[in-house]
Order: structure tokens, then C-alpha cells, then sequence
């Protein structure tokens, strides 16, 4: 008896499996809370002090704007990233920019599951293996990602409800907080500034991954307004979270927590369970799983646009192996780090160079093809 | 194709299971770190005391002692690894004591330093022990150690006789620029630990203290907003002596001329209720407005009392120079470091007296 | 007699309940022969035999009409004559020249229990009847409570040995076709010898075989399926069961009980929350316990900290067997309790549970606070209404336990994110089963994880997509009260 359980390939991307709109917001959303969510407190600290939180704010708008221009350049025909560029820059050109696409999507997941990795590493089991974690993760990012994009929607809906707990657990800092930590106003200079936002755009990173499934979203540009809310809820979430971190530490403590997010969570004490960073460090494996699951399907998607004939699933298979070996070659902290910031420099140079750029040239290029 | 990826999925997980597995710490098996007391033994070196609950099967709980002496900076559980028969844990550090001269003398910084970067250990409250800290340590044998001190400084808090304290508060200060944090001070007396007052601190060694009960909870009212059931006991010129207990506090500072040469004001509103009052007579309403005024002078002169003498050993615990800080983008730490003992900080007060007493 | 019906009896007559007699000096001659189990013999003999003795049945048509039963059939094919005799039919076999050899008469026992009351399902508010083993009967409870000619009954027949019938129920015009038309296609592709019970047609046409979570509601009360139907749903009904199949169904309604719609909506959905986190407690509540035990010091509280050594104190074993010790005796508590008669089930119960509890823990096998864990969460899988969904979560607790073995509550939590990921890929009759929570719907949100009053229950669940949306005709309000 073979019912609709069994998945084949046909069923990786079924045509009329469509999701409706609001699911935008969660996939917007949750693809840019990560890893960055628990640190970026004391890296745009460093550049710019007890202002930094306008730099959340600031890149936020930068996000807004990226998003905008992604719904510009889509909208029209709605396509997704690999009819673009074949659009625009032809079918040799566009399909290796399409492939640094992908490649892009599978570093900046694999960052992800080896910053995680390390995290859990530091603060819960110091003698836990790489291996064995990233393989425990991949294996259910592998259960996932096989369902379809259905699936990936799902765990991206839920790692956003789920973990939700969790924010409400930092009221309890904010009566500790003092709030004379943020005065006075505007200290840090405009460059600064600048400088702190674009080591927060890290933080907002991923949402790129919305060129390759926009065309499977019900009702095409009126959801815009979802994924626009989706990246304000992120920026305020940030917000907020910077502002209560700002306020409970000063300048210079904060300096020395790597983590801040989690040194927030010290303090939370209940009569049953204390020490809730490490509940919030293990919940925090939703909110990591679900970028990944997100970036390696949209990888998976282009490798399978490129090359309609092949399997979905050698594809998958193949890139959980490239993100493992990854995560296993990269040991030690200085590495980490090194690998880390190498993906994000590249994120914001696609994210908001590239692709405005992107959206112009094939605007002119219209244009002109018009004219005569 | 797909029974072979079953398959492999399988056998991964399996390994997972066989060789995934991590060190366990079954919790009956641990020894736990309550309390360490620190104390001066030479330059380099200090005298940790730990402190480690004994959970018996009839459920009372002893306290088991180690005492070593280690150079500052090592590592305690590995030295100390070696003479108990399970593995020490700092998981479960409650309390930090550090013996006044080695508070003093080697700074607490190191230690500090290295339980702030150790992600196991939470936020234990810290306290300098005014005599020998091992002290506190061994005497204490009706409850565990841990518990008891830091229930002590506990309630002190939620009454509004400390302001709050713990190693976050500690570093929240130090780290600030010019930062002279300031830890509840301990002395032993008759076995148990009493609560004497406050260990001013200039960076993370010890400079000065406030012994006195009274001006403890002095300096409690002119440190944050929330203390709230403070009692303040006074005595007045005219030799009316009682005890006003607070409900109500607004604290303003406020800063003049903050580039060169600032001038501060403090300046509080305070609702009490007399508790206790003798050397005085008549009906409420006749008293009251008359024992406003006399209480708020005392209150003002010691509290500037208080203020000179912290200026004297220039000391900062009360945030005067955060104040400046947060109101002057020019702010220079050591140009205000050296100008803090002769800046002008005055202290004003307006006491609202509630309650007189239910009885006439 | 021709050759051919000689045959027939013969071979049935191995059968000890087989009865052949004949009569030869009748008016019209014939022969009768049935199963006497499976007929009403006082019928037979106070009605039918009679009727065959009367002397103007000249030809097979007066005969039947003779006979004052409906259905009487007259009979050539020797095959399907067979088949009925097993289903209660009367042969009467005519000599002479008629055209045809003789006619079927069904006198099919009418036996079986009674309508009850409700036992796995009891409320204690609300109707007390439930389905019992007849087919007929069963549709009969559910027409009774929607008598609209809508309601379409679809009869498939499936099961080569035991041909058993199956109803397949939906209203016309509010059921989403689609919905029907899968659930007819999948039962009749079932291609299996035996079906007993309507727990094998809901394993056959489950969409994913492998899941431990039941996909289809079993239901032994006719007033939840009137419910469903009047929701758009699809209802089977199998005979020889007394579990009606409900589907599309959704995760949500496993946790939603028929109590639910009898008191206010605010306590329905307090006890709604009440049984969804008991579940949620009885998935993680023993997990939790070796996690934090053999992993994480930290997180207890040191008061907590000192109660768990002390109670562990002449412990042996490690967290975990402790836990696997403990929950496989209540597991064979469980499964002696049900396996004997309800008062010897009973008093084994409470005796193994206290008396191996008690002697566990004075012996120091096992913790006692383990012991309420363990006790409070094997409590918590029967509160969920659907007892499948109960056998599901008490399974799931021990793969759970092994990965709190092996990460702490990493190890829970990656558990936790393989089971959504398990529900979110899970389908029921090809619909969402996490709906409302995902696809995200918050209307569908009234009457699922929360119960909103029926004034805000006017539209029908979208998941279904029904072909009439409202419950309520526009502009009607039930109450009448409300005029513009």
C-alpha cells in the first residue's frame, strides 16, 4: 500500500503546496534571530559604546530598505532569484552568481551550526565533540529539510513561538538595570555609529533566503507588509534586548561578556529552577535549527533550479556533508571567529550591495530595451 | 537509494549513541562549593577556605572545610581536587568572603576576574569579613555556611538596610570609569556573623569602611531610589531621641557647572513614620511640622557628614561621578578623580512624617 | 433437486450449525436450510414456514409474496446464495418447474448489546449512549441526531474473509468533497483478509504508517460524530466496531474532550490547557528528572539540590536506570491492570502501585521524588480524552529519556524540536494535522487549543475547507436578542 506519506522527489516542491502570507513574517523573522541574537550586544559596544543601540536601529532601517528592494526587483514577475539573474545578467553569468548564492547559504549555515556547536561547547558540555553535535543537528536538519518547504515553514513558525519564554523571562533583569548606564545621548559619533551598524547587519543577516521562496508564497507582493513587520519585529526584539543589556551592565562589563544575551539570563532565579541561561542556551537549538534548515533548503532549491534532473535529495545529502566538514575543520575560537566574520562581510556585501545593484542594472537594462 | 540512506542514518545515530556521550556529573556524586573565604597569607599568596554543605541521611547538613593556600590567580577546585572524594563543583557558589587585609592588601580582582569568565558559576554576593574571613567559615555550625550569610545580607536587603549587592552589582561598578565599588562588611561575634556595615573599595581593593549601623543605612538612602522600610535612628540637638522608619523616597541629583568645576546636589524627599520617639510631648499636629524640621537637620548634617568623609578618602560608592558622567559628553575620569575630593556636594532633605503613632 | 444446490448442501453441511430439512409433501414441495446461529428461528418457525404451507403458491412470484419479509430475493446463482446463507438468509429451496430454483429469505438474528452508556469516553455532563458492534445501529444513533437528508451514508464492503461493511458518513453540501472522495478511494484500496475493527481501517489508510501518533479520532460517542459532521468532517464507521474514525483530524482535537462543549467556555478551555500541558509534563517530567540529575547541578536550586541527595542517598544506580526501573513498573502495572477483569484489575493496581512504590523506595532502589514524577506523569497521559494519543505519549517518554541521558536538556530539546518537525510533517487525510498552529490560522485558533463561546463560533474550521462556511446563516444571531 503506498499512500501520500512516502516522500518522493515530485513532493520536494509540490506546485500547488503554496503557504500563505503571513508565514513571511515567521520565515523573515525567525531566519534572522540566531547566533548573532546572543552577542552582538558587546560587539556594537565596542564600536560605539552606550549609543550603540541606535546602531540597531539604523541597520534595522538598512534591512528595511534591502527587503524593499528584493520585493522590487521580484515583484514584477514573480520570480525568484535564479529567473533574475538569468534575466538579467544571462544563463552563464547568472548561474554562477546563483552558485555564490548557494555557496553563501551553505557557509553562513554552517557559521551557524559551529558558533552553536562552540557555544554549547563553552557553557554546557566542555568535552562534547564537534562532531557529534553538528551531526545530531544535521541529521534533523536532514529530517526536515526533506519534508519540503512546508516543513521548513513549520519549524521556522514554531522556533518563533516556542522560545517566545524566553523573552519574557528579561523583565527580571530590567529591575536590576540602571538606567543612568545609557545617558548621556548621542556620545558616539556618526562614523561610530555607522561602523556599529554594520557589525549589527550580521545579526540581521539570512533573510536573503526569501529570493528563493517568494515564488512559493500565496498572493506574491501584497506580502510585503509581512516581511517588512517580520524584519521590524526582529529589529525591535534587538532593540529591546539591547537596551535591557545596555542598562544592566556597564560600559566596560559589558565588554567582557561574550555572551551577553545568556549573562542576562543569570540572574532569573525561580524556587524550582535557577540558572536559566542554560535552559536558554538548550532552547536556543530551535532558533539555530530553523536557520539552518531555511538556508540549506533555499541552497538546495537553487542547486535544484540549476539542474532540474537531479535528485533533491543528492543535493541535500551533499551540502549537509560540505556543512559538516566545515564544522569539523573549524577548531578553536580564533578560527571561529575568523570564519564567521569572513561569511558576514560577504552577507552584507550581497545583501545590500549586490542585490540594490542587482535591481538597477535589470531596471535600466528594461529601460533600454524599451527606448528603441 | 533510500533503504541505503536509512541505513546510514541509523548506523550515525547510533554512533551518536555509542560515542556521542558526554562526562557526567550525577548530582549525589559532586561536592559543592558554597562559600570560599579568602585571607591574607603573603604577597603573592592567600588562604582559601571552602565550604562544602554535607547533606546527611537523617536531613541535617554539616558543613565540611578545606583550607589551603594558594597563590592568587590559581586554580582552587585543582589543587583542592586532590583530598576530597568526589570532584568539586563551583557550580553552586553562593558566597565570597574576603578577610579585610586581604581585601586590602592583594585586591580581589583576581578572583573576581576569573569567577565572572567561569560560565558554571552564577552570581554568588560578596561580602569582606572584618577580622579573619576563615573565621566566618568555621564557626558557623547550625546551618550551612552559604546559606546563612547570604540569607543574612538577604533580608538586610529586602528591607532596605543595604542597598543590593552581589558580584554583578561589584563589577557593574568597578567597570565604570573611576569605579569604587563598595561590598556589605561582616564581622564575627559570638559565633555567628553580624552584619557591621560597609567595605568601600577604590578599583578592587579595599579603602576605607563605614562602621556604623546608622550611617550604613544612611548611605542606603542616598544610594538608590528603592530602598524603601529603611529605619533611621536619630537624636537631635535638643536630645529627642527616636527612630523614624521610611516608606516613601525620591532621590534627585543634580549637577551645576558640569564642565570645570561641578557643584552637586543631592537632594531627597523622604515619607517616614516614627517608630520610636522620647524627649517629647504634645498633641500631633503641634508636634509633627516642629519634629519635621528637627529631624531633617539631623539628617542633613550627617548625611554631609557622611559625604566629606567618603570625599575624604575619595571614595565614590553613592555614583557622583556617574551623575556628572551621564550628564557631560566631555567627561574626563582622571581630571575627576582629582577634582572629587574638594567638589561642593550638598545634601538636602524634606522629610514627610505619616505617621506619628496610634497612640497620643 | 438439481445437482448443482445438492452440492451446496453438502458441503455446508460439515458445518455442526448447518440445518437442511425438507418438505416434501407440501402443496408446493421445497426443502429449507440455513445456519441456525445466524437466524431468528422463532421468526423462521412462526412466520416463514407457515407462509410456505399455504396452498395457492402456484408459481415463485407468489411464493415471495407470500413470505411477509422484506428483501426477499428469488435465487439462481449458486455462488451468491452461498455467500447470504452466511449472512442470515434463509434458503428455501422449490422443487418443481418454476424459472426460478428457489428464494433467499433474510432472518438475520438480531442480537448484540445494547446501547450503553459511554466507558472510554464517559462525561459526566451530556448524552450517555455510545456505539456498540451493529452497523445499523450505530447509523441509526447518528441519524437520529441529524435527521436532514444531507447526510449521505456511502457503504463499501472490504475484507475477503470478513466482508465487513463499512460506512462512510459526510453532509452533503458542507463536507469538502475532496476530503470524501479520499476517504472512499483509501478504504477501498484496503487489501486485507481480515478486517475486526475500525483500529485496522484507521492503521490502513493512515497517511504516514510509521508515526506513533493516531492521525484519525476514534470515538465511541454518537454525539461528538453528529458534532464533526455538522463541522464537515468525514466520519467511517465500521461494522463490528465501536469506534466511529473521524478525519481530517487535527493534533488539537486529541486533547479536546465532548465535556468541553457541555460548560462555559472559560473552564472548557482551562481544562483544554490543563490536559495539553499534563502531556507535555508526561513527555519531559522524567526525561527532565535524569537530565538535570546526571547533567545539570546548576539549574536546581540549592534547597532542591539537598532534597534530591538526601532522597538519592543509598541509591545505586545512575539517574537514568533509576528512571527506566520505575517507569517500566508502572508500565506493567498499566498493562496488568488492563489485562484483568476489572476487579481483580483494579485492586492489582493500587496494590502493585503502592506496595512496589513503597518497597522501591524503603529498599533505595529509587528516589521517592522520582517516584511522584514518575506516578504524576503516568497520571498525565490519560488525561487526553483519546486514549490512542495517550498510549502515543506514554511511548514517546523513553527515546526522550535517552537523549536526556545522553546531552541533558540539549538532548530533551533536540527531542522536542524531532517531534514538531514529526508533526509538522504529519498530514491527516492529506490536511495539516499541527493546523491551527501551523498553517498558521489564528480564526481556526476558537475552537482548538482554546474554546471560544459558540456566538464566536460562526464560521467553520478553514482547515476543512468546507463548502459552507457558517455555522450560523448571516444576520442570525442565535441568541435573537440582538437587533440593529
Amino acid at each position: 500500500m503506498k499512500l501520500q506519506g512516502q516522500l518522493t522527489d515530485a513532493q520536494l516542491q509540490p506546485p500547488d503546496d503554496k503557504i500563505s502570507g503571513i508565514h513571511v513574517f515567521f520565515l523573515i523573522h525567525s531566519v534572522q534571530t540566531g547566533v548573532g541574537g546572543l552577542g552582538f550586544q558587546r560587539i556594537i559596544a565596542q564600536k560605539a559604546g552606550h549609543d550603540s543601540w541606535m546602531a540597531v536601529l539604523i541597520a534595522g532601517v538598512f534591512v528595511q530598505i534591502a527587503i524593499f528592494f528584493m520585493y522590487l526587483a521580484l515583484k514584477k514577475r514573480r520570480e525568484d532569484l535564479i529567473a533574475l539573474h538569468q534575466r538579467i545578467l544571462g544563463s552563464w553569468l547568472g548561474k554562477i552568481f546563483s552558485l555564490v548564492f548557494m555557496i553563501y547559504f551553505v557557509s553562513l549555515g554552517a557559521a551557524v551550526t559551529r558558533s552553536y556547536s562552540e557555544l554549547v561547547q563553552i557553557w554546557m558540555f566542555p568535552d562534547l565533540s564537534t562532531w557529534s553535535i553538528s551531526l545530531a543537528m544535521l541529521l534533523l536538519v536532514f529530517y526536515i529539510v526533506s519534508g519540503g518547504f512546508r516543513v521548513v515553514v513549520g519549524i521556522s513558525v514554531l522556533s518563533v513561538i516556542l522560545p517566545f519564554y524566553l523573552l519574557l523571562l528579561l523583565i527580571i533583569p530590567i529591575e536590576h538595570a540602571e538606567f543612568s548606564n545609557l545617558l548621556p545621548i548621542g556620545e558616539a559619533t556618526f562614523g561610530q555609529l555607522l561602523n556599529a551598524s554594520k557589525e549589527m547587519m550580521f545579526s540581521y543577516l539570512g533573510f536573503c533566503t526569501f529570493l528563493m521562496y517568494y515564488p512559493l508564497i500565496k498572493g506574491g507582493p501584497r506580502t510585503q507588509k509581512w516581511a517588512q513587520s517580520g524584519a521590524l519585529f526582529t529589529m525591535i526584539l534587538y532593540f529591546v534586548v539591547s537596551i535591557i543589556t545596555l542598562a544592566y551592565f556597564s560600559e566596560k562589563q559589558l565588554l567582557t561578556k561574550i555572551w551577553a544575551t545568556f549573562s542576562l539570563f543569570k540572574v532569573v532565579q525561580f524556587p524550582f529552577l535557577e540558572r536559566f541561561e542554560y535552559v536558554g542556551l538548550a532552547s536556543w537549538a530551535f532558533v539555530i535549527l530553523d536557520n539552518v534548515c531555511l538556508l540549506l533548503w533555499a541552497s538546495v532549491r537553487i542547486l535544484r533550479r540549476l539542474w532540474p534532473q537531479s535528485s533533491g535529495r543528492k543535493f541535500l545529502v551533499a551540502t549537509l556533508v560540505l556543512i559538516f566538514l566545515e564544522n569539523i575543520i573549524l577548531s578553536g575560537r580564533d578560527d571561529i571567529n575568523k570564519y564567521i566574520q569572513f561569511v558576514n562581510q560577504w552577507g552584507v556585501v550581497i545583501n545590500f550591495m549586490y542585490l540594490p545593484l542587482l535591481y538597477l542594472v535589470g531596471f535600466f537594462r528594461e529601460k533600454w530595451r524599451r527606448v528603441p | 537509494m533510500k533503504r541505503k540512506l536509512w541505513i546510514g542514518i541509523s548506523i550515525l545515530i547510533m554512533m551518536l549513541l555509542i560515542i556521542g556521550c558526554v562526562r557526567q556529573s550525577v548530582i549525589d556524586e559532586l561536592q559543592y562549593i558554597q562559600a570560599v573565604a579568602y585571607d591574607w597569607h603573603d604577597k603573592k599568596h592567600v588562604r582559601a577556605t571552602v565550604v562544602v554543605p554535607v547533606y546527611n541521611p537523617d536531613r541535617t547538613v554539616t558543613n565540611s572545610i578545606y583550607q589551603v593556600v594558594i597563590q592568587m590567580g590559581e586554580e582552587l577546585q585543582e589543587v583542592l581536587n586532590g583530598r576530597t572524594h568526589w570532584p568539586l563543583v563551583m557550580g553552586k557558589l553562593r558566597v565570597g568572603l574576603f578577610g579585610k587585609k586581604m581585601a586590602t592588601k592583594n585586591g580581589i580582582l583576581n578572583i573576581l576576574d576569573s569567577w565572572q569568565r567561569d560560565p558554571f558559576i552564577g552570581i554568588p554576593t560578596l561580602a569582606v569579613v572584618d577580622g579573619n574571613a576563615e573565621d566566618v567559615a568555621q564557626q558557623i555550625k547550625d546551618r550551612e555556611v552559604g546559606r546563612k550569610v547570604l540569607e543574612l545580607i538577604k533580608h538586610n536587603v529586602d528591607d532596605g538596610r543595604l542597598p543590593d549587592t552581589n558580584i554583578h552589582h561589584f563589577l557593574n561598578i568597578y567597570y565604570r570609569r573611576n569605579g569604587t565599588p563598595w561590598l556589605p562588611l561582616l564581622v564575627m561575634q559570638e559565633g555567628t556573623p553580624v552584619l557591621k556595615g560597609i567595605a568601600l573599595f577604590d578599583g578592587a581593593k579595599m579603602k576605607g569602611k563605614i562602621d556604623s549601623f546608622k550611617d550604613m543605612t544612611l548611605f542606603t538612602i542616598m544610594h538608590w531610589d528603592r530602598a524603601e522600610g529603611t529605619g533611621y535612628p536619630f537624636t537631635t540637638k535638643q536630645g529627642i531621641e527616636g527612630f523614624i522608619r521610611e516608606t516613601e523616597l525620591n532621590r534627585k541629583v543634580k549637577v551645576f557647572n558640569t564642565g570645570k568645576s561641578p557643584v552637586i546636589s543631592l537632594y531627597f524627599d523622604l515619607h517616614a513614620n516614627v517608630v520610636e520617639i522620647r524627649g517629647i510631648k504634645g498633641k500631633a499636629e503641634k508636634v509633627i511640622p516642629q519634629l519635621e524640621i528637627l529631624i531633617k537637620k539631623r539628617l542633613e548634617t550627617d548625611a554631609n557628614q557622611l559625604v566629606k568623609k567618603l570625599q575624604h578618602m575619595n571614595v565614590d560608592p553613592l555614583g557622583f561621578g556617574e551623575a556628572v558622567r551621564s550628564r557631560n559628553r566631555k567627561f574626563n575620569a582622571v581630571k575627576w578623580k582629582e577634582q572629587y575630593p574638594h567638589v561642593k556636594i550638598k545634601v538636602t532633605c524634606k522629610l514627610h512624617l505619616d505617621e506619628y503613632g496610634i497612640v497620643e | 433437486m438439481a445437482d448443482h444446490w445438492q452440492r451446496v448442501v453438502e458441503k455446508e453441511s460439515n458445518s455442526v450449525d448447518f440445518v437442511y430439512s425438507s418438505f416434501p409433501y407440501s402443496y408446493r414441495p421445497y426443502s429449507v436450510s440455513y445456519y441456525r446461529s445466524l437466524i431468528n428461528n422463532d421468526l423462521l418457525h412462526a412466520v416463514i414456514l407457515p407462509a410456505l404451507e399455504g396452498d395457492n403458491l402456484r408459481n415463485d412470484e407468489s411464493v415471495r409474496m407470500a413470505i411477509p419479509i422484506e428483501k426477499v430475493q428469488l435465487i439462481d446463482d449458486v455462488n451468491e446464495a452461498q455467500s447470504l446463507l452466511l449472512k442470515g438468509y434463509v434458503m428455501v429451496l422449490l422443487e418443481g418447474d418454476g424459472k426460478h430454483d428457489g428464494i433467499l429469505i433474510p432472518v438475520p438474528v438480531v442480537g448484540g448489546r445494547s446501547v450503553t452508556a459511554p466507558e472510554v469516553e464517559f462525561t459526566v455532563l451530556g448524552p450517555k449512549e455510545a456505539f456498540v458492534e451493529r452497523l445499523d445501529t450505530n447509523l441509526g444513533l447518528v441519524r437520529r441526531r441529524l435527521p436532514v437528508s444531507d447526510l449521505r451514508v456511502h457503504r463499501i464492503e472490504i475484507g475477503s474473509l470478513s466482508k465487513t461493511q463499512i460506512a462512510v458518513l459526510h453532509i452533503e453540501g458542507i463536507a469538502n468533497p475532496e476530503n470524501v472522495k479520499t476517504v472512499q478511494d483509501r478504504v477501498k484500496k484496503i487489501c486485507y483478509d481480515d478486517i475486526i475493527d475500525s483500529s485496522f481501517v484507521a492503521q490502513m489508510i493512515k497517511d504516514q504508517p510509521n508515526s506513533v501518533f493516531p492521525e484519525l479520532l476514534d470515538t465511541e460517542r454518537p454525539d461528538r460524530v453528529a458534532g464533526v459532521l455538522g463541522e464537515g468532517k468525514v466520519v467511517i464507521l465500521v461494522d463490528g466496531a465501536s469506534q466511529a474514525l473521524i478525519g481530517p483530524s487535527t493534533f488539537s482535537e486529541f486533547f479536546t474532550a465532548s465535556d468541553d462543549y457541555f460548560i462555559p467556555w472559560q473552564m472548557a478551555t482551562f481544562f483544554r490547557f490543563v490536559r495539553i500541558l499534563s502531556s507535555v509534563l508526561s513527555i519531559i517530567g522524567s526525561p527532565l528528572y535524569v537530565a538535570l540529575l546526571t547533567y545539570h547541578y546548576e539549574l536546581l536550586p540549592q534547597d532542591l539540590v539537598g532534597i534530591l541527595i538526601i532522597s538519592r542517598e543509598t541509591v545505586p544506580f545512575p539517574p537514568i536506570l533509576e528512571a527506566i526501573i520505575l517507569e517500566w513498573a508502572i508500565e506493567l502495572i498499566r498493562e496488568a491492570g488492563a489485562r484483568l477483569p476489572t476487579k481483580v484489575g483494579q485492586t492489582i493496581g493500587i496494590v502493585g502501585g503502592i506496595v512496589i512504590g513503597t518497597a522501591a523506595v524503603q529498599a533505595g532502589l529509587t528516589s521517592n521524588i522520582l517516584l511522584i514524577i514518575v506516578a504524576a506523569s503516568a497520571l498525565s497521559t490519560f488525561t487526553s480524552p483519546i486514549y490512542q494519543m495517550g498510549n502515543a505519549v506514554r511511548l514517546i517518554r523513553f527515546p526522550m529519556m535517552l537523549a536526556a541521558q545522553m546531552w541533558g536538556i540539549l538532548g530533551i530539546v533536540l527531542g522536542v524540536i524531532f517531534l514538531c518537525a514529526h508533526l509538522i510533517r504529519m498530514t491527516s487525510l492529506g490536511n495539516p494535522y499541527l493546523e491551527p498552529l501551523f498553517p498558521l490560522r489564528i480564526s481556526d485558533f476558537k475552537d482548538s487549543y482554546i474554546r471560544l463561546p459558540f456566538s464566536m463560533q460562526r464560521r467553520r474550521p478553514l482547515e476543512l475547507r468546507t463548502k459552507d462556511s457558517q455555522y450560523m446563516p448571516k444576520g442570525d444571531s442565535s441568541q435573537g436578542g440582538s437587533s440593529e
